[in-house]
């Protein structure tokens, strides 16, 4: 416990990443109505699409595949060879990516079409999103079913 | 031209000097009375990108490390300087002081936790033995059969993961909650986000929360990880607050 403590970092919160503003800046904060001079259209659409995406075939589908990789004796037990491990994994995982870059193309087109342009001048900013930067694509093709959850609570 | 508007703050809040808005135009702000109000040009009827959004965030957010920002949605757009003072200083003016008295000390930050899906599946299995009889069941069924009997596993799977991120989700919130003036929860999106809590945290105590933050990541892994983010302006009690609802010391 002692040596945890002693090579522990403390967390400290990070910017916004794209994801995040979907939640905030779109959502939330002092409107003036008659002065709303975006159209949000695009937005919309796109949070009702990822509502419908998971209850559906194909969501099932995915998962359903994603469990058939998955080595049974890695379930079972847990002393499992590293090997078999590594191998699982990084055959799901090739899959998991090319389903998020086509996510990414649908945001990137909904907020217009110069994405290259507007990536390379963020990287320009160069602040801690790279690693924060596919989540948006990523939330957005999914969806959910337990989203009022906590509100009804 | 046009003027974007970030937020409304007080005058005693400066812009930092490193910060652009969108499109990389200054920040400028316009001032009446004790009140602040931060802007930049905008091209009329410019289109939106990335980096339009998240301009908008991070000036916000890099004010809220300040002092009191009262964050306007995206997407307000005035035609000048003299409506910005007219529409929002004037008209506004005596909605926006109590707010911004109300939120004083205050910085929102958020905690998402999101199932991480190859370790969330194992777990799904590892707890119930009849997703393994399905999935065995799935993988011996004839061609014709395997169709039903893959869905059939996946829903199973959905149901299983919809439960483990409803218990995470929650557990994530009793250990937070009590380091916050107030507790706010995002729709969670996507099967795999277990939780997003919104919290109202005094400036000063926000070390605490970075010190629960660390267990809880640490405590989560590999199972699900988690995002932090802020110092934000309050977001997500906003409403709350202008209604009244919000009930704090």
């Amino acid at each position: 416990m002692t040596i945890t403590q002693q090579n522990r970092y403390l967390d400290r919160p990070s910017p916004s990443s794209l994801a995040d503003v979907i939640n905030t800046i779109l959502d939330k904060g002092l409107v003036i109505d008659i002065y709303i001079r975006v159209s949000l259209v695009g937005i919309e659409l796109l949070t009702i699409d990822a509502r419908i995406v998971i209850a559906s075939v194909d969501t099932y589908l995915r998962f359903a595949e994603a469990v058939n990789r998955l080595d049974l004796t890695d379930t079972q037990t847990h002393g499992i060879p590293e090997l078999v491990e590594g191998v699982t994994s990084s055959g799901a995982k090739g899959k998991t990516s090319g389903a998020i870059e086509g996510a990414k193309e649908k945001l990137g087109g909904i907020f217009g079409g110069d994405d290259d342009d507007s990536d390379k001048s963020s990287d320009d900013e160069g602040e801690d999103e790279g690693q924060s930067r596919k989540q948006p694509a990523r939330r957005t093709r999914k969806s959910t079913s337990r989203q009022t959850k906590d509100k009804e609570d | 031209m046009p003027v974007h508007i970030y937020g409304v703050t007080d005058t005693s809040v400066e812009i930092p000097e490193d910060r652009k808005g969108r499109s990389k135009r200054p920040l400028r702000h316009v001032d009446g009375g004790d009140l602040r109000v931060i802007v930049s040009d905008v091209e009329a009827d410019s289109r939106v990108l990335r980096d339009d959004l998240l301009a908008h965030a991070h000036t916000l957010e890099a004010m809220a490390e300040l002092g009191t920002v009262l964050p306007m949605q995206f997407g307000v757009e005035m035609p000048d300087d003299e409506t910005v003072r007219l529409e929002v200083i004037e008209s506004r003016g005596d909605e926006i002081r109590p707010l911004l008295e109300r939120f004083r000390g205050l910085i929102q930050l958020t905690v998402s936790v999101d199932l991480n899906e190859q370790e969330a599946l194992k777990e799904t299995l590892r707890r119930d033995p009849d997703l393994v009889a399905l999935r065995d069941h799935a993988q011996r069924a004839a061609p014709q059969d395997r169709h039903p009997a893959e869905v059939r596993l996946g829903e199973a799977i959905a149901a299983s993961l919809e439960r483990m991120r409803a218990e995470i989700g929650d557990g994530v919130a009793d250990r937070i909650a009590p380091t916050a003036r107030a507790v706010s929860f995002g729709e969670v999106r996507g099967a795999l986000q277990a939780a997003e809590v919104f919290l109202l945290v005094e400036r000063d105590r926000q070390s605490e929360l970075d010190a629960e933050v660390t267990t809880l990541r640490e405590d989560l892994a590999p199972l699900a990880s988690v995002r932090y983010v802020g110092p934000q302006p309050p977001y997500a009690f906003l409403d709350a607050a202008s209604s009244e609802e919000l009930a704090w010391a």
